[in-house]
């Protein structure tokens, strides 16, 4: 089991290390060549700008095309996390199949408890988007440059959430949605005509199967990548709300412990959710915040509404603290 | 071609300095009427100091007459020959008094008696009027008679 | 009417809370005007930095304002024009792009109605730029060059340079003086720079402001305060001890030694009018000025302290 997850891992890695060395190489064959030739320097001409961009003064234009880059960087790589993480069971399926007595159900079953997996890797990403992207608002060399190019702090802000925000957002939906692509074209729509009961005899270790089984066929698949959506929103946006803080201006070697404890919470957040969900019965507080984490009836989607004005307040925060922010 | 000289801690006003050092080429014959000189702009450059001090140099020195702008560019040495009547006296000691000020302070501080004094001034005349004769031929430009 | 590039009105910024507050500004009033070159000298953490960051709205007053072109520099829109005419070289000098050209292609976009290509390349060959090497590789010196060349090819209406001459060995130093004078000056513009090299302040300023603790202690055009102070060795007797000319009084062996902050020429008529000699009478270097200035201030807060514990 564990060697073949770390055949899968390292075939998920493989393209984006293969973009990663083929940049770096032709960036270093560049960066060499112009060392040795000593160019004067000769500037291309800016080319002409996209209808969309047009609306932008030529400073912000140049701004805002770095943050929409970011934000299609992210989107590519948190939609290829989730088409590889989820799309793991229809080409590989783990050795439990005894336990199983219907193809289709084992299948659901497994898509539906990757779910979970591929949580905690977007959350890693979400957490690298607010180191790269998030604090440079106000740490570091990069922030101090454009708080001090003309550029108005809004612009500045929104230019770097939103790119950024609905790229991961987006990666996220379309990666679900070509995952289901993939598994109408391959195996048809498997979660209809799912028994309504196990149709095998129960043995003495199966006494929680008929549970599970309930359980698993309440589970809602939208509702899963609602929550989702919804949860990822409310901790990025928690966590913008918290970078843009304004105290004294905080040195970048200062922020490590800080980051370390998002970055702690991040990747546990698997192990914490576990720790407060028991045996299915979920907490009320899960409950409001649509935090839907385990198999079993998902929480009434009206409370969807939750995080996602907590998301729209926690912005509206952030928005207010970046213009109090001393860089 | 010219070189100038400054030094902006000496104590002596760096304009001052400026036109004294501009005046001292004029008298020793390394800038002779009609020479060109640099614009404000280079001239500061070149001294590394601030331009507003090479203007008001040059502005002074353009209103004793001793340099001159021509509309559309250009500063020049003026033609010293119509200089010298266009003077008066008095103006001429005028210029020249906080020089001797300053050399009578210096002098009363190392306690050299005015006849000392009197003799290194005749030797330096005597200098300056030795540089000038064994320069070419052009005639001398004029100094204070 | 002079109008001021930049200026301050009792303006203050303080940090920390309760016992642990720090007054970095504290009442300053800084006049820069419009087409001056002005050097802003300070004692030991006199709080330059931080009004500069102040003046581009880096960071917000506490109390007090503080105006570039008349315009407040922290709150938008006003900001975005301040930014538009300002040319900025920070005192960190860490870069924020990977290599030097790299900067210059993107600061360019930044500045499209004022940036000179031909100023960039004129900055790079005289200081001797390596364009292409990586800012990790990049000397202290290379990175002061990089920001210098950066801010210089914007030729903005204000260019405000927070000790431009970190790393910077004596060519290049020199080197930026000529590109200062030549390039920086023309159409009124205005270079305001915060610098420990004295001697080059001396040479191309104009204005001086020198604070301390967060206030100014002398400011004004350079040639008027050079010729306001003085240094008299005097004799004589019954010599005066109080008087609003005397910025320091120092007793030798067998003279007394005045600083004069101004009128100095009147101070020593009063003086031989009363019989004293003096013995010596020189100008002072701007270093000089600087050194007995800050000395003075220094001794007084010290005085203010011990009395204030007495008390």
């Amino acid at each position: 089991m564990i060697g073949s997850f770390t055949i899968s891992f390292l075939i998920f890695l493989a393209p984006l290390l293969l973009v990663a060395a083929w940049k770096i190489r032709g960036h270093s064959r560049v960066t060499a060549k112009a060392e040795l030739e000593a160019l004067p320097f000769d500037p291309a001409q800016p080319a002409a700008p996209s209808i969309f961009l047009r609306h932008f003064t030529q400073p912000q234009r140049v701004f805002l095309t770095q943050q929409l880059k970011m934000g299609a960087m992210y989107y590519t790589i948190v939609c290829w996390l989730l088409l590889f993480i989820l799309s793991m069971p229809l080409f590989h399926m783990p050795s439990h199949e005894s336990k199983w007595f219907n193809h289709s159900a084992f299948l659901w079953y497994n898509f539906v408890t990757f779910l979970p997996h591929s949580t905690q890797s977007i959350f890693i990403m979400t957490i690298s988007s607010l180191v790269f992207v998030i604090t440079p608002l106000r740490i570091g060399p990069e922030a101090r440059f454009y708080r001090s190019r003309p550029l108005t702090i809004r612009f500045i802000f929104w230019s770097k959430l939103l790119p950024v925000f609905l790229g991961i957002l987006g990666g996220v939906t379309t990666g679900m949605a070509l995952v289901f692509v993939l598994m109408l074209a391959f195996k048809g729509p498997i979660w209809h005509n799912l028994p309504i009961a196990i149709p095998r005899t129960l043995g003495p270790d199966d006494a929680e199967l008929p549970q599970l089984y309930r359980n698993f066929l309440a589970t809602s698949v939208p509702s899963l990548l609602l929550s989702i959506l919804t949860t990822l929103s409310l901790f990025f946006t928690a966590m913008l709300a918290l970078a843009t803080i304004p105290v004294k201006r905080i040195k970048a070697i200062a922020v490590i412990p800080l980051v370390a404890v998002v970055v702690v919470l991040g990747v546990g957040v698997l192990p914490i959710l576990s720790l407060f969900s028991n045996n299915g019965h979920t907490l009320s507080w899960f409950r409001t915040l649509f935090i839907y984490s385990s198999l079993g009836p998902p929480p009434p989607r009206l409370f969807a509404l939750v995080p996602i004005a907590l998301s729209i307040l926690l912005i509206a925060i952030a928005r207010i603290f970046v213009t109090r922010l001393e860089v | 071609m010219l070189s100038l000289r400054i030094s902006a801690s000496s104590g002596i006003p760096v304009y001052l300095q400026l036109e004294q050092q501009i005046k001292q080429a004029i008298a020793s014959g390394l800038l002779r009427s009609g020479d060109p000189l640099p614009s404000t702009r280079r001239t500061a450059a070149d001294l590394r100091i601030n331009p507003n001090t090479v203007a008001r140099a040059f502005q002074n020195l353009e209103r004793e007459g001793i340099i001159r702008t021509v509309p559309g560019g250009g500063t020049f040495v003026a033609s010293l020959a119509s200089l010298a009547p266009g003077l008066l006296k008095a103006e001429k000691l005028r210029r020249v008094r906080p020089i001797a000020e300053q050399l009578a302070v210096e002098a009363s501080q190392l306690q050299l008696a005015p006849a000392d004094l009197h003799k290194l001034l005749d030797a330096a005349l005597n200098d300056l009027a030795k540089s000038r004769r064994t320069r070419s031929s052009d005639p001398a430009p004029e100094g204070d008679q | 009417m002079t109008t001021f590039a930049i200026q301050t009105h009792a303006l203050a910024k303080i940090y920390g809370l309760g016992n642990k507050k720090v007054h970095a500004v504290d009442g300053l009033n800084l006049n820069v005007p419009e087409g001056s070159i002005y050097g802003l000298l300070g004692c030991n953490s006199a709080g330059k930095t931080t009004t500069i960051r102040m003046a581009m709205g880096l960071a917000r007053p506490t109390a007090g304002e503080i105006k570039v072109f008349g315009l407040n520099p922290a709150v938008d829109p006003e900001r975005v024009t301040v930014l538009r005419q300002v040319g900025y070289v920070p005192e960190d000098k860490m870069l924020a792009a990977l290599t030097p050209r790299k900067l210059l292609e993107l600061n360019r976009s930044f500045y499209p109605e004022t940036w000179s290509d031909d100023l960039a390349r004129k900055v790079v060959k005289r200081l001797e730029l390596p364009l292409d090497t990586p800012f990790l590789k990049l000397s202290l010196g290379n990175k002061t060059k990089s920001a210098l060349a950066t801010a210089i090819a914007q030729r903005s209406r204000l260019l405000i340079l927070d000790e431009p001459t970190t790393g910077l060995d004596p060519i290049a130093l020199d080197e930026l003086l000529r590109l200062l004078v030549e390039d920086c000056t023309a159409e009124g513009r205005t270079i305001f720079l915060s610098t420990h090299q004295l001697t080059e302040i001396e040479q191309i300023a104009d204005h001086i402001g020198i604070m301390d603790r967060g206030r100014i202690l002398l400011e004004g055009p350079l040639d008027d305060i050079r010729s306001s102070f003085r240094r008299l060795i005097v004799t004589g007797t019954a010599l005066p001890t109080t008087n609003p000319s005397i910025l320091s009084i120092k007793q030798q062996p067998h003279a007394t030694q005045y600083i004069l902050q101004h009128s100095p020429d009147a101070f020593a008529q009063n003086l031989l009018a009363n019989g004293a000699t003096i013995v010596e009478s020189n100008p002072m270097s701007l270093n000089e000025i600087f050194l007995e200035l800050c000395r003075t201030s220094e001794s007084r807060e010290d005085e203010l302290a011990r009395e204030g514990a007495a008390a």
